[in-house]
């Protein structure tokens, strides 16, 4: 054999060698950060329900009209006011316990009142001020006023929304 | 084949068309982030609705009189006369909360007694707000003492009344709860300065409204 080929072949064989040596000579040790979020949970739900009629008129001596709040037996987010034998300037305070049983903090962004009739006068607000932490429970309440126009034998319809978000997005 | 020329011109303008939909691209990330960041913010936000739904049903205000007269069953007959004689007759009707009365053939001293009763079938309670009573415009009235009322008609005698009328009942002291009925007692006397062949008519308003307004 060339004594010149055999050389080339081992200066190839120690550079390649060499070269894999290099690669495989390291020593490596890898630290995992392993990532799991779990989101909490916004949850309010109306625990106890009243009202200010419980019998004789408010503010009058006979007991004519009446008035039942209820909360929905199949969804406690929901309160159902029925007032029946209302008649000009019968007016009715309601007030509702809504709770938290979410996991966020959870904070009264707006109060939505959606009343198209002229005839009967709706408010609400906010009785509490305050965020209501998880397990926290706040008072709410409404008032509800039969104007002088109403008409007899009819019914009107509205609907009151207690609008939250999680405490840290509200103004 | 195309000249030198024509190649670089079109080159130059490959570049140009690259650099402008750089541009465009840059606009367009930028506008796309805007975005983004916009709905991010709308939607970033948890929220838990509590709803209280409301129906309110309003009663009715309705009252019905009736009337009766002693001494004569239903609508109409001869008014109670000396004697058993048939003189003066009387009949009402009813159409809805009006009731209308009509006397002929009255006489001086003829009394007539009866009763006006108003009953609430609504299911408001009802208050008497006002009484407004309406006659010929020659009928003059006087109230010499409470529930007396004295009718002149002054074109026939100033001095003597033609009839007094007495009332009285419970219907301006209470309420009329639904169901309940009040009534007006009344005794009317045709006094002696009554002319002949006259007719007098008049109208007695009973405004009730509900009762925590009245």
């Amino acid at each position: 054999m060339d004594s010149k080929k055999l050389f080339a072949t081992l200066a190839i064989l120690i550079i390649a060698l060499s070269i894999a040596g290099f690669a495989y000579a390291h020593w490596q040790k890898i630290v995992t950060i392993k990532g799991e979020v779990t989101t909490g949970v916004l949850d309010l739900i109306i625990i106890s329900a009243a009202d200010d009629d419980t019998g004789i008129d408010p503010d009058y001596d006979k007991d004519v009209a009446d008035t039942v709040i209820t909360i929905d037996p199949e969804d406690p987010q929901i309160a159902h006011i029925t007032i029946t034998n209302a008649y000009p300037s019968y007016h009715v305070y309601f007030h509702v316990t809504i709770k938290n049983v979410g996991t966020i903090p959870a904070k009264l962004y707006a109060i939505e009142v959606d009343n198209p009739n002229e005839c009967i006068y709706v408010e609400a607000w906010d009785g509490q001020y305050e965020q209501l932490h998880p397990g926290d429970k706040g008072d709410y309440s409404g008032y509800i006023h039969v104007l002088q126009c109403a008409e007899q034998g009819a019914t009107y319809e509205f609907t009151v929304k207690f609008v939250f978000w999680n405490w840290n997005e509200v103004p | 084949m195309p000249s030198v020329g024509h190649v670089k011109y079109t080159q130059r303008g490959e570049k140009e068309s690259d650099k402008e939909m750089k541009t465009k691209m840059t606009a367009l990330f930028a506008t796309l982030m805007i975005a983004l960041m916009v709905a991010g913010f709308a939607y970033a936000h948890w929220s838990k609705v509590v709803t209280i739904t409301g129906t309110v049903t309003t009663g009715k205000l309705h009252l019905t009189p009736s009337f009766h007269v002693d001494g004569i069953e239903g609508t109409e007959g001869w008014l109670p006369e000396p004697e058993g004689k048939h003189v003066s007759y009387i009949n009402w009707t009813i159409e809805g909360n009006t009731l209308t009365i009509t006397i002929n053939n009255t006489h001086p001293c003829l009394t007539i007694a009866g009763y006006i009763d108003i009953h609430n079938d609504g299911t408001i309670p009802a208050g008497l707000k006002h009484i407004e009573w309406d006659s010929t415009p020659y009928l003059r009235t006087e109230e010499p003492e409470p529930d007396i009322i004295e009718l002149y008609d002054d074109t026939v005698n100033e001095t003597y009344p033609i009839a007094i009328v007495g009332v009285g009942g419970n219907y301006t002291t209470f309420q009329i709860d639904p169901c309940e009925t009040v009534y007006l007692y009344f005794k009317l006397h045709f006094e002696e300065a009554l002319p002949q062949g006259s007719t007098y008519t008049f109208t007695g308003k009973f405004e009730y409204w509900n009762w925590n307004e009245a």
